[in-house]
């Protein structure tokens, strides 16, 4: 049995009638392609899985994950590569700081131009990212920031001549006095300025 | 909003320089290479949204020249543009930009260029926070985390300066954490 999938269709007619919008207005078109029928059963499920249910959403999801794919692979390639230029140089990764550094102070001409016609080439179509405030979504924020100020026990011994004793206390980190010094400079930046007026 | 990430160039073209086993693992975060910097680039195949790699032009640029010196790596033209669009794709496709440095900013002289670079970018008013940088700069490594002074910044969003090594387990770490229950 052969499927055709009408799901982009279907969700462009639901939101004309939706708003009264045009659909003709809508940027998505119909895509149609075969399934095969031992297939509709997997498609459903992943549908109902990454898409909650709707194929188009499970579409765009699928598309961005088959281009990271893309992209892995095409790094890989160019690894490949650069391995092969670094043995053939006779160098290894340690030496790569060193050449950077001679690279950026004294640049040969003509990579110096190739640069900048790749810095213009991309500037003319990338820029920077657009960011929205942050949402309770956004659970990476939090546990990045959990994960770099991971409370860390030490444990303290001392001994004497009657025997040994230990205590486990929480380690303060660098990064936690080096957040909590910032925050109080900026604490007396504001208090100042305060005094001030 | 994303953890805001800035490799420097060292970093980006020692991953450029070693091979992973990103592609054969994909979508998982690839193993470790064992090749720190390899490593760190590998944690941005996974297809989620909460590492955002940045670049800035000088940082673009900084990896084009050393590519392609003939005095070092010698690569050819047209793997040099195949290696910036590899970068740049995967910037784009984790929600990453081409951003404007942050010039007017204290850094100790101590720091090594790349790594001035990459902090540069990293203060970037363009940029959301969490922010890190990512080098093996040992002086830029010694000021984390950095708060930047001379440029407006939210003391309490100090920029976590790690090496590749210590990116890439924060990472995993954080992916951990979030692992559906």
């Amino acid at each position: 049995m052969t499927v055709i999938d009408r799901a982009y269709s279907q969700e462009r007619v639901a939101y004309g009638r939706q708003d009264g919008t045009i659909w003709s207005m809508r940027t998505s078109s119909t895509v149609g392609f075969a399934v095969d029928g031992r297939d509709r059963a997997r498609l459903d499920h992943l549908a109902l899985v990454f898409g909650g249910g709707n194929r188009s959403a499970f579409l765009r999801e699928a598309i961005g994950v088959m281009e990271r794919f893309e992209l892995v692979q095409e790094v890989s390639r160019v690894q490949v590569y650069g391995a092969s230029r670094l043995a053939a140089a006779g160098l290894t990764r340690e030496d790569i700081p060193a050449l950077v550094e001679r690279a950026l102070t004294d640049p040969d001409p003509a990579a110096k131009a190739q640069a900048k016609r790749t810095v213009a080439d991309l500037a003319s179509h990338w820029g920077p990212p657009v960011r929205e405030p942050s949402t309770d979504e956004d659970q990476i924020t939090g546990v990045w920031a959990e994960v770099l100020d991971a409370a860390q026990v030490v444990e303290v011994r001392a001994s004497d001549g009657s025997g040994e004793a230990s205590v486990v206390v929480p380690a303060v980190t660098k990064r936690t006095v080096r957040s909590a010094k910032s925050a109080a400079t900026a604490s007396v930046g504001l208090r100042s300025l305060a005094d001030d007026q | 909003m994303p953890v805001e990430v800035v490799a420097d160039v060292p970093v980006l073209v020692a991953a450029l320089s070693g091979i992973g086993p990103g592609a054969v693992a994909f979508p998982a975060t690839p193993p470790r290479s064992g090749q720190p910097e390899v490593d760190a680039l590998g944690v941005f195949a996974y297809p989620d949204k909460n590492f955002a790699l940045n670049m800035s032009d000088e940082i673009v640029e900084g990896v084009v020249v050393t590519l392609r010196d003939t005095h070092g790596l010698a690569w050819s033209a047209g793997q040099v543009d195949r290696a910036i669009e590899v970068l740049s794709g995967l910037a784009a496709a984790t929600s990453g930009g081409l951003i404007t440095p942050e010039f007017s900013m204290q850094i100790p002289t101590t720091v090594g260029l790349s790594a001035i670079q990459g902090i540069r970018a990293a203060a970037s008013h363009e940029l959301g926070n969490p922010r890190v940088v990512v080098t093996s700069d040992p002086a830029a490594l010694r000021l984390d985390p950095f708060a930047p002074r001379g440029i407006p910044h939210p003391p309490d969003q100090p920029i976590a300066i790690l090496s590749p090594a210590a990116f890439t387990a924060a990472a995993e770490r954080a992916r951990w954490k979030l692992r559906p229950a």
